[in-house]
């Protein structure tokens, strides 16, 4: 009992701490820009009252769910087969190494190139900063299984696709959903450069516009909160599922 | 853009994303900085420059506690531009010219305009120059001090265009006529009288811009002639000026001319129109 | 119904849910690209701006 007190009541009061601090820094530097916890608190109630912060979440929910299942979809299969076949991946591997770090900002204008002003173009960029932590994460899950495992498996006769689904896939599972969930990570990242590109919606977008309408500083920062809080939220249902596939394999 | 139904206005936040879009065709008319235009145009892009917006509304700040009080008290100095393809870059070069110094006695720098105001406020930059509401932003929060008003150093100073894709002229002529009488009967409205200015900035401020109504009001008013919107129709004596200026100043290369990168036939039938009789929704 | 299955519907059930909610506050259904195709070009003439003078 004391255990689960402790870990919601120390971060609890860490959050505190960090208020205060904030609050009394910006007091002290006499700054007439930068927003205290309050007025951050009082953007967020009115971007609810002016029923937008449903409106936003959603939006930046859904691109960055958009993108991200698609890069699974491409990712983990492309992964398996690239990680298996070693020549495949001699192949490729070069040429996913050198787009690996270009910054989806980059990206962009490539983005509008092709997919104009509409959620496609933002979808796409998420896509791509998801696409390569998942892959490469794949690939290094189906390299790195235990030879020994292998081994029986082909003693039982076991080949072809019942290997790969009864032996390879689950073997490859967890490191694959870690992977899976620092892309995760990744893509909530982008949402905000994602949504420069003259989109009307959406938390990156509340940033960008809040930043370009004036004095609105508050919101910046409500909205940096936010997408914090619901970066934090995906983390922890991703952590979730990890435990559950560490402890099947585990008992197998 | 009053009204007229079928006209749906696209809000950036960069000048880069605006290029891009009507590169892709993806967008078919933007306003946009007019050098840009012309080296878009210069570079095989397939736009026609077709109208103008407005008129001056362009100023150079600097900080109100800063020691600059002349063009030669720039020397030195890090200036923000908007871009490099821009009429305010254009004019700091005109300016300088004029008064014996030359664009390597000062620093340039490119900022998005509405980062502008805070890089003053923090002094990371000494001057900056843009369009409005930036400009006056910093007057009315009282850190900043005009160093010049556009309209002083280039009369009928010209800032953006609008720049129509070919396609759209080819398909949608009747469109572009519509949107250039638009602009033209709004601009005479706003020109005939403060009380219309102070109804659109409240409206214009809300529904597009999101900015605050009181900076659009002050900036329409203080002074009434910061930015006027009357005679918005191509003039070629004006657009071979910029050119000219570009060419000089080495952002253009020689070679194109005002039939290639502007359309007049729109301006020229839209000057006939009479005001615009617009309400306020409330 | 394998574990994993179940987990991929639960997903799909949320994204779709998701796309319907992004749907219905932010894009409008009228505004839909397939819906919009055919009237597309002759309805909406879109012009940019950056709000600066």
């Amino acid at each position: 009992m004391s255990k689960r007190v402790g870990s919601v009541l120390l971060p609890l009061l860490m959050a505190m701490t960090f208020l205060l601090i904030w609050h009394i820094a910006v007091s002290l530097s006499g700054s007439s820009i930068f927003p205290k916890p309050i007025h951050v608190l009082r953007g967020i109630v009115e971007l609810a009252q002016r029923g937008l912060l449903i409106k936003y979440i959603v939006a930046s929910l859904f691109r960055v769910s958009a993108g991200f299942l698609a890069a699974l979809l491409v990712g983990v299969p492309a992964g398996l087969l690239l990680g298996w076949f070693a020549r495949a991946s001699d192949t490729f591997n070069p040429a996913i190494q050198v787009l690996r770090p270009i910054s989806p900002i980059a990206w962009i204008p490539v983005a509008i190139l092709w997919f104009g002003v509409s959620d496609l173009a933002p979808i796409f960029l998420i896509f791509l900063a998801s696409l390569f932590p998942i892959m490469t994460a794949t690939m290094a899950a189906v390299q790195n299984i235990n030879f020994v495992h292998l081994r029986a498996a082909q003693n039982f006769q076991l080949s072809g696709l019942k290997l790969f689904t009864k032996i390879v896939f689950p073997a490859a599972l967890p490191q694959i959903i870690t992977g899976v969930r620092i892309a995760l990570g990744i893509a909530w990242l982008v949402v905000v450069a994602a949504e420069m590109i003259a989109v009307n919606s959406g938390l990156g977008y509340l940033i960008i516009d809040s930043r370009n309408a004036g004095m609105r500083y508050d919101l910046v920062v409500a909205g940096m909160i936010i997408i914090g809080a619901i970066g934090l939220g995906l983390d922890v249902l991703v952590r979730r599922l990890e435990r559950i596939e560490e402890v099947r394999w585990g008992f197998n | 853009m009053k009204g007229e139904g079928i006209y749906e206005p696209v809000r950036f936040s960069g000048f880069p994303e605006i290029k891009e879009s009507i590169v892709s065709g993806h967008l078919p008319a933007t306003f946009m900085l007019a050098p840009l235009a012309m080296v878009l145009r210069q570079q095989g892009v397939p736009i026609k420059i077709v109208y103008l917006g407005h008129r001056d509304g362009t100023a150079m700040m600097v900080h109100k506690d800063s020691a600059i009080y002349s063009i030669r008290d720039l020397r030195g100095k890090t200036i923000a531009v908007p871009n490099r393809y821009s009429n305010q870059y254009l004019i700091i070069f005109k300016a300088l010219r004029d008064n014996g110094m030359s664009v390597k006695d000062v620093k340039i720098v490119e900022m998005a305009p509405p980062d502008m105001p805070a890089a003053l406020y923090s002094r990371s930059v000494d001057a900056i120059t843009s369009g409005e509401p930036f400009m006056a932003q910093t007057q009315l929060e009282n850190y900043g001090r005009v160093l010049y008003q556009a309209k002083d150093i280039w009369p009928n100073f010209i800032s953006c265009v609008l720049v129509v894709h070919e396609s759209a002229i080819k398909e949608h002529r009747d469109w572009v006529q519509r949107l250039v009488d638009g602009i033209a009967s709004s601009g005479k409205w706003l020109e005939g009288g403060m009380d219309h200015r102070m109804m659109a900035a409240e409206a214009v401020s809300k529904q597009y811009y999101n900015q605050n109504p009181r900076l659009l009001q002050y900036v329409l008013s203080t002074p009434p002639d910061r930015i006027t919107y009357d005679n918005l129709s191509l003039a070629r004596s004006d657009f071979e000026q910029i050119e000219a200026l570009a060419v000089e100043a080495g952002i253009l290369k020689k070679g194109i001319g005002f039939d290639d990168y502007a359309d007049p036939s729109f301006s020229l039938q839209a000057q006939g129109g009479k005001a615009y009789n617009w309400e306020s929704p409330k | 119904m394998s574990k994993g299955l179940k987990l991929a519907s639960v997903v799909l059930g949320g994204f779709l849910t998701l796309s319907f909610l992004h749907v219905w506050l932010n894009v409008g259904f009228e505004n839909l690209r397939w819906r919009r195709r055919a009237e597309a070009s002759e309805k909406s003439f879109r012009v940019g701006f950056l709000p600066v003078t």
